[in-house]
């Protein structure tokens, strides 16, 4: 895979969106090229300055299932009668269909719940260090390499932002 | 038409013969049955005596960082020396199923113990039964001619491994860990071999005098016992992927002295592992190197493993794996 072939695929890769045998030539490719590795970084500080930005103006909790709610609420019907055409009703109708199909747009787009938030994680973390302790007694773990990783000094085993 | 029905079943039947002897064949390299060789290279391992200079590289941080190391096997008995001036001269002993490791360079001695509970019978035939082995040709490793195995998922995706396996003493020669999604996560390859050598039992002796804070970081317990310890209820996942059984249960205490425990279930399925940590919800490491409370489902990413943490009934449950971020919220959330 070519820098150029790479960088076009770099938005999908960050949104896990490829297919297993092209992220791999991705991720491939970024292990072995700095100048794509740097893109993949810009664009990862990109997207989270917009994110935070996007965050501050987030819809108050519960919109999601206030819309929710009044889309599968049974409508009352008083008095039972049959649906009048009288235009004012018709015009109300028209808005309320408008307001709930918008709704439904809006909410599928825009509000979905939320995905688990995603971070670059220090290979300091405890519990990973734990995890891999007991990863290097599996039968024909690589021991030595699992516990180099582990005798690093603090100060290598910071983790970096990116997805 | 009725007279050729037979035939075609006949030309059927020596097809299915023919690909089923083909799939054999790819099985078979110079004589040799992957399948066969990578039970026997699994049985040989607690009985093989050697001491290896060997180099592993390992993936950090979007970085690669090689080691040197020296090994001295022994049975169940194994030490490890990094010589490298990087590594602050660090060693780790592992006598049976504890492995104390001595970081000089942060004043810390740990002691890990991994108390399957699986019997190593059951262990190698959960990896057999999960993973298949394929010869890809042989080649030559300090010197010695080695075949190479690689270790896949029966069902996809899942880690995978490459190993170099000594033709005549079935030492693990050179060997690549990949991830579920195909990144090399870890090398290791000896660089020279000694097979014959006698190793003096004192160098697998029990550091009683090493130096440093000697923390014992995951201690062999049981669910109750920890729930009593920890204030919490210690629940298993009602959902795990395919292929895993419960391997261990520990009480972890963190490394950094602060007394932050929780409970530890591991679970594998041969060769991938699913830890899960339960603490309670008042809980946390005062260094916040374990983890933050009260943010909901956080998945973090890092070259040994994914890890996600949720909170649940007063108790956060960590989930530390290398499987995709929704398959690990939905162990994470499955915990009672």
């Amino acid at each position: 895979m070519n820098c150029e072939k790479a960088q076009n695929l770099l938005a999908e890769y960050r949104s896990d969106l490829l297919g297993p045998r092209a992220r791999r030539k991705v991720e491939e490719h970024l292990a072995g090229c700095e100048r794509c590795a740097h893109e993949l970084r810009v664009l990862d500080a990109t997207i989270e300055m917009v994110e935070a930005e996007v965050r501050s103006s987030a819809p108050p909790p519960g919109l999601w299932n206030g819309v929710l709610n009044r889309i599968s609420s049974p409508r009352a019907e008083p008095g039972g009668r049959g649906f009048s055409w009288r235009p004012a009703r018709a015009l109300g109708a028209a808005a309320a269909v408008a307001a709930v199909g918008l709704g439904i747009a809006l909410g599928t787009v825009h509000f979905r719940p939320p995905a688990p938030a995603m971070q670059r994680a220090s290979a300091d973390n405890r519990y990973v260090q734990a995890h891999a302790y007991q990863v290097s007694h599996a039968p024909l773990a690589d021991r030595v390499s699992y516990v180099s990783l582990l005798s690093l000094p603090a100060n290598d085993r910071k983790g970096e932002q990116h997805r | 038409m009725k007279r050729a029905a037979p035939v075609i079943i006949l030309i059927a039947l020596v097809a299915v013969l023919a690909a089923a002897g083909v799939v054999y064949l790819r099985q078979l390299e110079d004589g040799v049955d992957a399948s066969d060789l990578f039970a026997r290279t699994l049985a040989a391992q607690e009985s093989l005596t050697y001491i290896a200079e060997t180099t592993t590289t390992t993936r950090y941080a979007g970085r690669r960082i090689t080691t040197r190391a020296t090994v001295y096997r022994r049975g169940a008995s194994e030490r490890i020396e990094y010589p490298d001036a990087s590594q602050q001269g660090a060693w780790a002993i592992t006598r049976g199923r504890t492995t104390f490791t001595c970081l000089p360079g942060q004043d810390l001695l740990l002691e890990n113990t991994a108390d399957s509970l699986l019997t190593s019978p059951q262990r190698t035939a959960l990896l057999q039964a999960n993973y298949r082995a394929r010869m890809e040709g042989s080649d030559l490793v300090a010197g010695r001619m080695a075949r190479v195995l690689r270790i896949t998922p029966r069902k996809a995706p899942g880690p995978s491994r490459k190993i170099w396996v000594d033709a005549e003493r079935l030492v693990v020669l050179r060997s690549i860990d990949y991830s579920a999604s195909g990144q090399a996560r870890t090398e290791m390859e000896v660089l020279s071999i000694d097979c014959d050598a006698r190793i003096d039992a004192a160098r697998f002796a029990a550091p009683a005098n090493a130096a440093g804070q000697r923390i014992a970081v995951t201690t062999p317990s049981r669910p109750h016992r920890l729930g009593n310890a920890l204030r919490i209820q210690v629940g298993k996942p009602s959902y795990l992927p395919r292929g895993y059984s419960l391997d261990g249960c520990y009480l972890f205490n963190c490394q950094c002295g602060c007394g932050h425990r929780a409970a530890q279930l591991t679970y594998t399925d041969g060769l991938g592992m699913i830890s899960i940590f339960q603490v309670h919800g008042d809980v946390s490491c005062s260094s916040g190197s374990c983890g933050e409370n009260g943010q909901g489902c956080i998945i973090q990413d890092s070259e040994v493993a994914r890890l996600g943490q949720v909170e649940r009934g007063g108790k956060s449950v960590v989930v530390v794996a290398d499987l995709p971020p929704e398959e690990i919220r939905r162990v994470a959330e499955s915990v009672r």
